[in-house]
């Protein structure tokens, strides 16, 4: 399928859900109850409507259109990175600042950089861990948990 | 003359030699500050107030300000060669920045954004000396009609640009808004799209938007070039000097000297600021180049337009605090209480009662513009090193100090899965070809645009012809539609004489 | 037998513990917490104490100040949820800590919360333009009992939070019927400048923001909403919403609170500690500077103010159909 189509189907389920969901809003309970929810509403129309419109566009469009492809080696490097992520994060505030960044770009630069070269990574991550802590604890004095 | 007078008075408070180290020391941290993602001139003035308390009011303000242009003149560097925007008003230094430096031109880039911020600024001191008073005036007949309207402009100029892509440039634009929707309404204190998220009831930060999008997004994207084996990303190996070429200045001292005023007007602008300066200065320069097609894809007058303009918005900025006691902006709201704290109380009784402190003030700007050029210059010799770093050290470490800086924004780890949602976010729309600045655009003014309609609606009664009731608005609203109808009709023009050509 | 012995054994173990750990408390950092952004009230007032207590040598532990901002404080608040019953976590709060949980934004309330001291009192004031036709706050009550969406009032917070609820006392008490017909516009930023700009009829704010706007005379401060007049100062020639004739003041207080089930003795020590520093010198310098009012409350005075206050504010929210909580 042509990029520019699936990027139109997107438009129109992603305003159509935003849409239902901005009718469910809450009313307001002082001056016109319905205004916190024109705004979202039409915007969520209007998003359907570029949707359609976009779809209307490509198939008018003689021209072959993009077809997009995701190389699988590049969706593994990046689905890693999230997952490592997504582990700093849940880890962040619970083991502290030094010891979570040391061990997120620890293992993010062995993801990436390859376990052979273990020495600059270990090094690379412990020197920026406390650079960074050094720059944002000592001299800005921003408390990092 | 009598300003003069004045002004030499100022030169020599500001230029004792305590005010001259602080000055410095305020601008070389401002500029650190700046260049780290999620910190910028707010977080820099608010951890100097305890320091200030023990400073004479003239040393305060003077170190105030000095960190706030220095977190300006810093927030682009970490654009243009990380992709990185070091705070909201850096954010169009990515634009053409960063391509610029791909290219291998990141020391014309650096030492571009530096003179582009240093005469932006200067200019803007200049204006600030002459004017401030009936600038400051006029900024006041901007009530909620006349930012709808001004909103409304920005966003027909920046949707138009993206013509190639129209429709995608919408698209971009209604998701901006729709991120913008969520969060506590301000008329009403409703709640919506906040899913019980307490640490969204105040809505998402444009920064995290913008970080993700731009910096995750791009080391995303780079993702692909590092899989196929092989160096991918060309190392940078030789540095050249970090300076300009006559042709690069040719191209570019015009957008400076067009777009300073604008940057001015619209940090003068309560509530407005320097990244809607900054953006507003890169559409009106590709709306009327003569090869827009080169925006985007490492036009040098692509950079030094919206730098000029987001120094001068720095600078206007100051002024409805200083002239009038009003502040305009975080930033200038923090500064404003730790003035009342050191017993000066700004606005126009400033200038009667302390005379010496608020030409001190004006005089160090001029000096501290020179100073932050000069620390600038040097400092992009050692930045730029970091193009040296192979990519596979280089985008963990993005990803890190990315992580890093959105957690101090609101300490929240919240941010910090918003922020892994952009740079997914980023990556999809590059791979769709959706142009950004739209949507950024709409992250940063969405709010502020509705909740102003809506503010007219209520003054009014609900009648719409507020929105046509000044000139301001009246000029504002043609301009909308100009910038819709400039590029077709330009098209059109193009279209025109090249058949004629033909025959 | 044995259960018994292990029982007996297990008790005595834990009271020593317990009396050892509050006989050297403190014996570690403490953290102090301001559930706003850095340069906002709540920073200022937690960052000072801190300095203060230190400066003075009362409190010998470090004071490391952290920010949990979001929410409107809710954030903060939730977060001292997790410190439960620890003697080390302090933060600061004023208003808003009960209006977020009257107003639904979280199930959260002050009763989650171990007051432990009232430090400081600030007061509103309501600006018009200076070409504004109200010369007294009585005009603008009266223009409001006539046509209750005659005066577009602002103030820079959400309805139902401390700008919109001060003047809505007020006219209350002034014998304003309808209030919630009277139309509020709520500024992010720029509330000052819309009303020098004269775009609101209006403002509702702090005090100290009135300043330097009023001694420019581009706007004229109508009343305060302290119950006496300022000592000192441009503010000394404003009158009291209680000298003109309307019967009632609001107090934006600021106080030091632990977690819920915060232990005894972390209480005592932190609230002796507190009445010791508000009689420095210190802190004097300090209020005058920040220009607030001394009001110190100890620790059970401040919780039946909190409830008393609770409820005044429940009735207000109740009555514009803002009130959400249970």
């Amino acid at each position: 399928m042509r990029s520019d189509t699936i990027l139109g189907i997107f438009a129109i389920i992603f305003g159509g859900i935003y849409s239902a969901q901005a009718l469910a809003l809450p009313k307001a309970s002082i001056g016109n109850p319905w205004a916190p929810i024109y705004f979202p509403l039409s915007l969520g129309v209007l998003l359907v409507a570029f949707g359609i419109l976009l779809i209307l566009k490509s198939m008018k469009s003689k021209k072959a259109g993009r077809v997009l492809s995701f190389p699988r080696e590049a969706m593994i490097l990046i689905a890693g990175t999230l997952v490592l992520c997504s582990v700093y994060i849940f880890l962040f505030e619970k083991i502290g600042f030094i010891s979570s960044t040391m061990i997120f770009m620890a293992s993010v630069l062995t993801f990436i950089n390859e376990f052979k070269n273990w020495k600059t990574n270990l090094t690379v991550a412990v020197s920026f861990t406390l650079l960074i802590w050094y720059v944002f604890e000592k001299l800005f004095y921003i408390n990092l948990p | 003359m009598e300003i003069l007078g004045y002004l030499s008075q100022g030169f020599a408070l500001a230029m004792t030699p305590l005010n001259l180290v602080w000055l410095v020391l305020g601008a070389i941290m401002g500029t650190v500050l700046g260049m780290l993602p999620g910190l910028g001139p707010t977080t820099g003035i608010a951890l100097l107030l305890p320091l200030t308390f023990t400073m004479t009011p003239d040393t305060a303000l003077i170190t105030m300000c000095a960190v706030y242009y220095g977190a300006m003149f810093g927030g682009s560097r970490s654009s243009i060669l990380l992709n990185v925007p070091g705070d909201g008003a850096a954010v169009a230094a990515c634009f053409d920045g960063y391509p610029l430096a791909k290219k291998g031109l990141a020391e014309s880039a650096l030492a571009m954004s530096a003179i582009a911020s240093f005469i932006g600024g200067l200019l803007s001191t200049i204006a600030f000396v002459l004017m401030a008073v009936p600038v400051a005036r006029f900024a006041l007949r901007f009530g909620p009609p006349e930012y709808f309207t001004l909103m409304i402009f920005a966003l027909a100029a920046t949707a138009s640009i993206s013509k190639e892509a129209i429709v995608k440039g919408f698209i971009s634009l209604t998701l901006g808004l729709m991120i913008s929707t969520i969060g506590m309404d301000y008329q009403s204190g409703v709640l919506r799209f906040t899913f019980g998220i307490m640490e969204l009831q105040t809505g998402i930060d444009f920064i995290i938007v913008i970080i993700g999008i731009y910096g995750l997004g791009e080391v995303f994207i780079n993702f692909e070039k590092l899989a196929v084996k092989g160096p991918g990303v060309e190392l940078k190996k030789k540095f050249g000097r970090i300076w300009i070429t006559m042709e690069q200045w040719k191209r570019s001292w015009l957008p400076i000297l067009r777009q300073t005023p604008v940057g001015f007007l619209i940090g003068v602008l309560p509530g407005a600021g320097g990244t809607i300066a900054a953006l507003m200065a890169y559409n009106n320069e590709k709306q009327i180049s003569k090869h827009p097609e080169e925006f985007g894809e490492g036009a040098i007058e692509g950079l030094a337009a919206p730098e000029a303009a987001n120094n001068a918005a720095s600078v206007g900025a100051l002024i409805p605090m200083m002239t009038l006691g009003v502040p305009g902006s975080g930033t200038t709201a923090i500064m404003l209480g730790a003035l009342m704290i050191l017993g000066l109380q700004p606005g126009p009784l400033l200038f009667q009662q302390h005379a010496d402190v608020a030409w001190a003030v004006i005089a160090s700007m001029f000096l501290g513009n020179v100073v932050c050029a000069i620390i600038n210059i040097p400092l992009a010799g050692v930045l730029v090193r970091v193009l040296a770093v192979p990519p596979r050290i280089l985008y963990p470490l993005i990803v890190g100090l990315a992580f890093v800086g959105v957690y101090t924004i609101n300490f929240s780890t919240v941010d910090l899965t918003l922020l892994m949602i952009f740079g997914v976010v980023g990556y999809l729309m590059k791979k769709f070809k959706i142009p950004t600045a739209p949507l950024i655009l709409a992250v940063v003014i969405g709010q502020s645009m509705e909740q102003s309609y809506r503010m007219s609606m209520m003054l009014s009664d609900g009648q719409l012809g507020i929105f046509f009731r000044t000139g301001i608005c009246n000029t504002l609203l043609v301009l909308a539609v100009l910038s819709v109808i400039w590029p077709f009709y330009s098209d059109w023009r193009k279209k025109k004489k090249a058949g004629t050509i033909k025959k | 037998m044995k259960k018994l012995l292990t029982l007996v054994i297990f008790a005595m173990v834990l009271s020593f513990g317990v009396a050892a750990f509050a006989a050297d408390y403190p014996s570690r950092p403490f953290e102090f917490i301001s559930p706003g952004g850095a340069g906002g009230g709540w920073d200022t007032t937690i960052r000072l104490t801190a300095k203060v207590l230190a400066e003075e040598g009362i409190v010998t532990q470090p004071m490391p100040v952290i920010n949990k901002p979001g929410g409107g404080g809710g954030v903060g608040l939730a977060y001292l949820q997790k410190k439960k019953a620890d003697p080390y976590t302090v933060i600061v709060y004023s208003p808003p800590l009960l209006l977020i949980n009257l107003s639904g934004q979280t199930k959260l309330s002050y009763k989650d919360t171990t007051p432990i001291a009232m430090l400081i009192n600030d007061y509103g004031a309501f600006a018009v333009p200076k070409d504004s036709p109200y010369k007294t706050i009585n005009d603008v009550m009266e223009a409001m009992k006539k046509d209750p969406k005659s005066v577009k009032f602002g103030g820079a917070s959400s309805p139902g939070s401390m700008d919109h609820l001060q003047f809505l006392q007020v006219a209350k008490a002034a014998g304003v019927k309808n209030l919630k017909e009277l139309p509020y516009i709520a500024f992010q930023e720029g509330s000052l400048a819309a009303l020098m700009g004269g775009h609101i009829d209006l403002l509702s704010t702090g005090m100290a923001e009135t300043v330097g706007p009023m001694e420019a005379g581009d706007i004229r401060v109508l009343a305060i909403t302290a119950p006496q007049r300022v000592e000192e100062g441009p503010l000394a020639q404003i009158p009291t919403v209680m000298e003109e004739g309307i019967d009632t003041a609001f107090i934006n207080w600021r106080g030091i609170f632990g977690p819920a089930e915060m232990p005894d003795y972390a209480v005592k020590y932190l609230e002796d500690s507190l009445a010791q520093m508000v009689k420095t010198d210190g802190w004097d310098e300090v209020c005058t500077k920040n220009g607030w009012t001394r009001a110190f409350m100890g620790s059970a005075d401040f919780k039946a103010f909190l409830d008393k206050t609770n409820t005044e504010y429940k009735d207000l929210l109740t009555e514009i159909g803002l009130y959400k909580g249970e």
